[in-house]
């Protein structure tokens, strides 16, 4: 199946929040309660019924204060940690290359939260308990396995959310990428095409990426691939190697207990 | 059979430890389903399920020393006590027990053994050293969730399942010692009626044995 993947051109964002809502209209997720933080930016981060969010951000560099906004959300890595350490596989890689949330699978363990080096997954659950899900952005996986483009792309006025094959998302942003470069903005970059093996949503910048408050440089976490591909394995081979020793000396016991009995 | 029972284990320290092996398999059980991937049966509502049990145990286990702290002092810390102390007997003894006692059954060479043997001190040590790892990281990634920097928390978990682990592999050999090795396996009884037979006080724990009847002939002679 050819992949599919969702580009962001910052540079035509309004702002107007209009994915916002979209993804809370199709997904039924409720508002939340608001507030007036010096910023449009509401509410403060993503949670269990927000998975898009615009973030807005007012840097001041050499061409006077700058408005940054982007459309955030789970940017669908291609190596995701967050996959790899759900021990229900609630999370998984679909062959559309997104990553997949299914609801009922998750038990709320929250591996995902501390996995996840862009702070993606949320999980709302009793601090006691340890009841509740995570939730994250699935990009509209029931629309988009139906054919459909995904909700805040159809509803983005300014038409700065594109979907579709990945490759031609690639092209498409380079491609912009460099008409702004030519335009001026000479820290223009399309990001995310080859982070964590690709990202599945993409932005095209007209500045570095920490204006926009993304990591430059985001990495696999080290401590998630000595967990799953070292320790893991090594315990279960710990308590493996346990039993088999086990094994071994009740059989020398026998023999030479035997043995002793026999020279009595 | 083998003489008379020597009382070894008080009430309280055998709710101790039964306790604290009803609360450890549960909590190695629901966390193997986080810890293993092709053991993962608790999924969705199971799985939430699971995960408050595994908090409910884990108050249970962290309740243990304190209890038995409220029910008997003395002879708890008095076990701590002889239990961590490491003479240079016995890491003569851990040595001869480890390479061929528990192979063979053969004791030339042992020491004479206190309440702990070398063997038993080693697990005491261990099992204490992984529950403080697993107390303390537990606690963590309970309450720590976006409070602590999340490599704080990436590295409880593994430090949590490392120690979990260890701690299980423990528990097997001590299992197995209690039920399958010939040499060791009458220590059984002690842990179901709190006493062992005489042979068994003498040949594994002759200088506890003896500082019992130290003790209790001095006590007769002071009553006179």
């Amino acid at each position: 199946m050819a992949k599919v993947a969702m580009l962001v051109d910052t540079t035509l964002c309004t702002g107007c929040r209009g994915c916002q809502v979209a993804c809370k209209q199709w997904w039924d997720l409720s508002a939340e309660v608001t507030g007036n933080r010096g910023s449009y930016e509401n509410p403060p981060d993503l949670s269990h019924s927000t998975w898009t969010r615009v973030t807005f951000h007012e840097v001041e560099d050499g061409r006077g204060l700058q408005w940054y906004h982007l459309a955030w959300g789970c940017v669908h890595c291609t190596e995701a940690a967050c996959v790899d350490v759900c021990p229900t596989a609630a999370l998984k890689y679909h062959p559309l290359g997104f990553v997949s949330l299914e609801r009922d699978l998750c038990n709320g363990c929250g591996y995902c939260l501390t996995a996840c080096p862009f702070d993606i997954p949320q999980l709302e659950s009793n601090v006691l308990t340890g009841r509740g899900k995570a939730t994250k952005c699935n990009l509209c996986q029931d629309r988009v396995t139906e054919g459909l483009i995904p909700a805040c792309v159809k509803t983005c006025p300014p038409g700065a959310i594109r979907f579709g094959d990945r490759q031609q998302m690639v092209t498409l942003g380079r491609t912009r990428a460099a008409a702004l470069q030519e335009q001026g903005f000479a820290e223009a970059s399309l990001y995310g095409p080859e982070l964590l093996g690709g990202l599945g949503r993409m932005f095209v910048l007209a500045a570095r990426p920490a204006k926009y408050g993304l990591p430059e440089r985001p990495t696999y976490p080290l401590a998630v691939t000595l967990w799953q591909r070292l320790f893991q394995p090594l315990g279960q081979l710990g308590v493996l190697a346990t039993v088999f020793g086990l094994a071994a000396n009740w059989v020398v016991t026998r023999r030479l207990r035997g043995k002793k009995k026999e020279e009595v | 059979m083998n003489g008379r029972a020597i009382s070894r284990f008080t009430a309280g320290e055998r709710l101790f430890h039964w306790v604290y092996f009803v609360a450890f398999l549960t909590l190695a059980t629901t966390g193997a389903f986080l810890y293993l991937p092709w053991f993962s049966f608790a999924i969705g509502e199971s799985g939430e399920t699971s995960r408050l049990l595994h908090r409910l145990f884990a108050l249970l286990l962290l309740a243990v020393p304190i209890l038995t702290l409220i029910v008997s002092p003395k002879e708890f810390r008095a076990d701590l006590r002889e239990g961590l102390t490491w003479r240079a007997e016995d890491r003569r003894a851990l040595r001869v027990l480890l390479t061929r006692y528990y192979w063979t059954g053969d004791p030339a060479g042992l020491p004479p053994q206190g309440k702990f043997t070398a063997g038993q001190k080693l697990n005491i040590g261990l099992q204490i050293l992984a529950f403080a790892v697993m107390a303390v990281t537990g606690l963590l990634l309970w309450f720590g969730r976006g409070l602590l920097p999340v490599g704080l928390l990436r590295w409880s978990l593994i430090l949590h399942g490392g120690a979990a682990v260890a701690a299980t592999c423990f528990v097997l050999v001590h299992i197995y010692m209690v039920t399958l090795l010939p040499m060791t396996n009458q220590a059984i009884a002690s842990m179901f009626l709190g006493t062992v037979s005489e042979e068994h006080a003498l040949t594994h724990h002759p200088k506890w044995y003896e500082a019992l009847v130290r003790r209790r002939m001095s006590r007769a002679e002071r009553r006179g």
